[in-house]
């Protein structure tokens, strides 16, 4: 057996002699071009998301202090935002990444597949 | 059926048995009354399913027995995962420590289930899509470089060995107290344990048994967590509404601070740190003139025919007494700081940073801010949780996966803040203001237990308990938390249950963890590339069986301050794995020679930090470095993940650029 072990999906795959990737022979500047976008879009949502996740575990207890003398349902507020707002707001934050990564995973596909399709033949087929 | 079909139909099959068991065994008890038994069958039934499932999962076949053949659904890797993460500390500990400092532990709360969200943005989906077997072959192969492998598995194992101390430690701890056997034999049993999980088929026998295990310990906490909740009148789901019992608690808590009769005591306290702080000036005389005094008492009432008991008091006493002056200073400035925490005026568990003046407060708050940070960081970087999501499909499904891993541990955690509330309450309304003629019958079992857990005194003598006079051990809030609420005993041995299936996945994954970077990363890619896959598996299982048993061995020795370290841990796996895991994936610049100095920086600073700021290895060394902004050595990432940031950006400057090979790799990680 090879140090790869068998994927799936008809992706390139890792040359199992020498570590390094073999990329499809045909990558057009459009395929680069939806690849770059994807990206992008990634590298946004991870910087919105965090600055939402930083804000709420650390900008909120920074004003702590001043907080603690409000209260709703018998929490103190910044008490209850440690305790669980902050964990719910994690939870919805991945599951967002999680939807939206997908929905870009797909319309990456599709742009691969359009040009790829019209074009040549040897551009990597769709997931599987 | 399909797989995943099959296998939820499975576990549900599981999961009914499994409660179904601990229902009859409420009945049996309820028509008997309690026993030591239910201990036993709790113990024993649950590590026999482990054994069972770690049997039906043997394999041999290299794929299934690093990564359980990349084909778990997402649903039962965010299971599986949520078990190796919830450890002994997660499980026994943190309910207590929430219980003991309030607001301050919230750090850990917030910390550990943030950093799922930094796994899910930077790390897994491209773990995975890799497909390597281990971190160090992740690191390895993205830099192309020995160097960068050898030094992660030095990392690796560094970070995770005491943690897999700790856990080991935790089962002892358990099996002593709920089936009554020595320390070193609880290890022992937990050793076997653990090895029927792991040893016959490793990733994959890991993952099913930790999926188990998930089940039992979910259940194990929320179960009575919802029944002491509903006897307090707040209903099944305490975690929506337990705001209400938390002003009572609050109620109590000024009633605490206020009462004359815990000023008194407090006062008392304070006394008593003042007498050893007055001994701790006048060392070494005093030392001299205590160790005299002791010897003469013991004499006389051997002369005098003392009572043994007194005798043996006074033998234990001598024993433990410091060996010389330097020791008795350090001793006794601990004792001095104990009876000063003793001494503090409560404050409300809703309190943030709670200080004497404005730049106390500042520091308690960065050292706060601090430690969540490193917690955060930290837990997106443990060796033994990255590569649970190698073994998922793809790459969106290791996305799913960790947000599920995060919602099976948000179950636990949202409710361990509900559990500290209801035991304070419980404590603050039925054990102060009891009189010490009849204290509960839960409290004398946890005072006898070695070391102990709980100590009352009446250090006003006015006969009633005093919220000051109570000290107990944090670690046993949760152990005993349904005799404390007054619960069966069932649901003891079911708490029980629940910590040792949290100790046990945890170490299962950090044993394979060490084990499969010794085989994999040392033995197949530097020694023997040539191995056939079967040579590799035995390579594999020999190595997980050398490291499990030194594991036990180191924690049967039961050297202390390894609590301490499983928290540096968090700090050490930041600082040497986080800038190069995020570099290598979001800056293609980074060379491997960029890498090799980040690492080395950020391990570098950050245990060099530890080991000149911590008490215990700074009396050991006899060198002392003093803070840096006065932030705990716990915390010693918030320097180590910069110096590793800064570093390898720095030397990937200076080297050359990336061969194409490396960007095309770069390129091939970042597409879905």
């Amino acid at each position: 057996m090879t140090a790869t072990p068998p994927r799936p999906t008809a992706e390139p795959t890792l040359d199992p002699a020498t570590d390094s990737p073999l990329l499809p022979a045909a990558h057009t500047a459009i395929h680069a071009r939806a690849h770059q976008r994807y990206w992008r879009f990634n590298l946004i949502l991870i910087a919105v998301l965090c600055v939402v996740g930083g804000t709420v575990s650390f900008v909120l207890p920074m004003f702590a202090p001043s907080l603690a003398q409000i209260y709703f349902g018998g929490w103190s507020l910044p008490y209850y935002m440690g305790a669980q707002g902050a964990i719910l707001i994690y939870v919805m934050l991945i599951c967002l990444y999680v939807l939206l990564m997908q929905r870009a995973d797909r319309i990456l596909q599709q742009a691969l597949q359009q040009p790829a399709a019209a074009v040549v033949k040897q551009a990597p087929g769709p997931r599987a | 059926m399909t797989r995943t079909q099959r296998l939820i139909r499975n576990y549900t099959l599981y999961t009914i048995c499994f409660y179904g068991l601990v229902y009859l065994l409420a009945l049996i008890e309820h028509s008997t009354g309690p026993g030591v038994w239910v201990g036993y069958i709790f113990l024993f039934v649950t590590i026999a399913i482990y054994a069972v499932i770690g049997l039906l999962a043997r394999t041999s076949d290299i794929t299934e027995y690093y990564v359980a053949g990349r084909n778990v659904p997402a649903v039962f890797n965010g299971m599986a995962t949520a078990a190796d993460w919830l450890s002994a500390a997660s499980f026994i500990g943190l309910a207590g420590s929430l219980y003991a400092s309030g607001y301050d532990s919230l750090a850990y709360i917030m910390g550990w289930t943030g950093g799922f969200c930094l796994v899910a943005f930077l790390l897994a989906p491209y773990m995975r899509k890799l497909a390597r077997y281990t971190l160090p072959d992740f690191l390895g192969t993205r830099y192309n470089s020995a160097w960068v492998r050898t030094l992660s598995v030095c990392a690796t194992i560094l970070c995770s060995f005491v943690y897999l101390v700790a856990q080991l430690q935790g089962v002892g701890l358990i099996a002593t107290r709920f089936i009554g056997v020595d320390f070193e034999i609880g290890i022992f049993c937990g050793l076997a344990g653990i090895l029927v999980c792991s040893f016959l088929g490793g990733m994959r026998a890991v993952t099913w048994t930790q999926v188990a295990q998930y089940i039992i310990l979910i259940g194990a906490f929320l179960i009575p967590v919802s029944m002491i909740a509903h006897k307090d009148g707040l209903g099944w789901v305490p975690q929506l509404n337990y705001g209400r019992l938390m002003q009572r608690v609050e109620k109590l808590e000024t009633q605490v601070r206020n009462s004359p009769a815990e000023q008194q005591v407090r006062d008392n306290f304070q006394h008593n740190a003042a007498v050893l702080q007055d001994k701790i000036s006048r060392l070494p005389v005093s030392y001299n003139d205590d160790r005299r005094n002791l010897e003469q008492q013991l004499d006389t009432l051997r002369q005098h025919n003392g009572s043994l008991r007194e005798i043996k008091t006074l033998e234990r006493a001598r024993a433990e007494f410091p060996r010389d002056a330097a020791a008795a200073a350090v001793s006794w400035s601990q004792q001095r700081d104990t009876w000063l925490a003793r001494a503090a005026v409560p404050v409300p568990t809703y309190q943030p940073f709670p200080a004497v003046s404005d730049d106390a407060r500042r520091l308690h708050k960065l050292n706060f801010l601090a430690l969540m940070l490193c917690l955060m960081v930290g837990t997106a970087s443990l060796p033994h949780i990255l590569t649970r999501y190698n073994t998922t499909t793809s790459v969106a499904s290791a996305r799913r996966s960790v947000g599920w891993t995060l919602f099976f541990i948000a179950l636990f955690y949202l409710s361990v803040p509900v559990l500290a509330v209801l035991i304070k309450y419980e404590i603050l309304s039925n054990l102060v203001g009891q009189h010490y003629g009849n204290l509960p019958d839960w409290v004398i079992p946890w005072r006898n237990v070695e070391p102990h857990m709980i100590s009352i005194l009446d250090a006003n003598y006015d006969g009633v308990v005093q919220w000051a006079e109570i000290a107990m051990h944090p670690d046993m809030i949760v152990l005993a938390a349904p005799e404390i609420a007054g619960l069966p005993y069932v649901l003891s041995g079911l708490i029980a249950a629940g910590a040792l299936a949290a100790a046990l996945s945890t170490a299962d994954g950090l044993l394979l963890t060490i084990a499969n970077a010794l085989s994999h990363d040392v033995y197949y890619t530097m020694v023997d590339r040539s191995a056939s896959s079967q040579k590799r598996v035995i390579v594999a299982k020999i190595l997980l069986l050398g490291v499990a048993l030194l594991a036990a061995w180191v924690a049967s020795l039961n050297a202390g301050n390894i609590l301490f370290l499983v928290g540096a841990a968090f700090s050490i796996a930041a600082s040497s794995f986080f800038p190069v895991l995020v570099l290598g994936v979001f800056w293609k610049r980074t060379t491997s020679r960029g890498a090799i100095a980040g690492m080395l920086a950020g391990l570098g600073l950050c245990v060099y930090y530890i080991a000149s700021t911590y008490p215990f290895i700074t009396h050991m060394t006899g060198y002392n470095g003093g803070l840096w902004f006065g932030i705990e050595p716990i915390s010693s990432g918030v320097f180590g993940v910069p110096a590793g940031f800064v570093t390898a950006i720095a030397a990937s400057l200076l080297d050359r650029k990336p061969d194409a090979r490396d960007l095309a790799l770069v390129d091939y990680i970042r597409r879905p």
